[in-house]
């Protein structure tokens, strides 16, 4: 369990009851914490009370400092970690210990389960595009949240769209082919298999469950969405009245 | 003051993690009913598999972060 209180007006992290300040009392850390899947790696942001640069601390080893950085991104099992890096006016993405080409604006990046593929959106030279691995997709838009399959064949992302009425809504865009637009979109996530995307999604007061092209009413919904290990399932968390509940939808 | 009744939670949220769900945990349930004292306008944390909701449980001064049958130390304020 992890939590972030405040100690004496300063932030700090707890894992389950303990304090987790690996820096030390200069360095103060960024939410969120990310985790390898045993939660034995532990990733965060950390900027210098000193000197105000901010690097990413993995397992209590600082890196590299710059003016600005993203929340990490790690493979499963935490060896390899990617985030997004802002140096005066330019900004890249550093996996590992590897910087990527610049640009004028890029998203926080996905990584894969095995670390090898890192994907996100970039601006450069005025055009948005989207870039998996080493290939480069020119888009009409600008992503704001980009996500990966755990195998790292498939890539999505979302984007707001103006309406008519000109409110701004959210689309998810899966391997290309864009969904319905919604107020609102919790993160969505790819099956095992990487075949589908599922999502929560808010439009006026109605609360859904998107699993691929199928939109599904739902009550309370009151966590992310996610796909059961065999990828038969989506589960997701619910508040009805004052119970708690873990909802199932089978997917046929 | 101690250190514990210093804290104050700002958030609770599951942390961005590359977890994969256990299967066996995967079945609708009831995980929770919340009890009078819990924080109505804070955000419920799951884990991935379902087997495990977080709320914040507030008796007098003492909030506790409740998740299943584990209960943090009090803290002596949220928000």
């Amino acid at each position: 369990m992890a939590s972030l209180g405040t100690l004496d007006g300063k932030p700090e992290f707890l894992l389950d009851d303990r304090i987790y300040a690996p820096c030390g009392a200069d360095w103060e850390l960024s939410w969120p914490l990310t985790l390898s899947e045993d939660e034995s790696v532990v990733a965060c942001r950390a900027t210098s009370q000193k000197t105000q640069k901010t690097c990413i601390v993995v397992d209590g080893r600082r890196g590299e400092e710059f003016d600005r950085v993203g929340p990490p991104a790690l493979s499963r099992d935490g060896k390899r970690v990617a985030y997004r890096v802002q140096l005066g006016e330019r900004c890249f993405v550093v996996v590992g210990n590897e910087r990527g080409p610049d640009g004028e604006l890029m998203s926080d990046p996905a990584i894969s389960a095995d670390g090898n593929v890192v994907a996100y959106a970039a601006r450069r030279e005025g055009r948005w595009r989207l870039v998996v691995g080493t290939k480069e997709t020119p888009l009409d838009h600008q992503p704001s949240v980009v996500f990966l399959s755990a195998d790292g064949r498939s890539v999505g992302y979302w984007y707001m769209e103006s309406g008519a009425s000109g409110i701004s809504r959210i689309r998810v865009v899966v391997d290309g082919k864009a969904g319905e637009p919604f107020d609102l979109v919790t993160r969505p996530v790819f099956s095992p298999d990487g075949r589908r995307v599922t999502y929560g999604a808010d439009d006026g007061k109605k609360q859904f469950v998107v699993i691929g092209d199928r939109k599904i009413e739902v009550v309370g919904r009151a966590g992310d969405p996610v796909f059961s290990p065999d990828g038969r399932k989506v589960g997701y968390g619910a508040r009805i009245g004052r119970e708690i509940w873990w909802k199932i939808l089978d997917l046929p | 003051m101690s250190l514990a009744r210093s804290l104050y939670l700002l958030a609770l949220a599951a942390c961005a993690a590359a977890h994969s769900p256990r299967e066996d945990g995967f079945r609708e349930r009831r995980l929770a009913i919340l009890p009078e004292s819990a924080r109505q306008n804070l955000p419920i944390a799951f884990s991935d598999d379902g087997s495990r909701a977080a709320y914040i449980d507030q008796e007098g001064n003492a909030c506790r972060v409740v998740a299943g049958e584990w209960k943090s130390r009090a803290f002596e304020r949220l928000c």
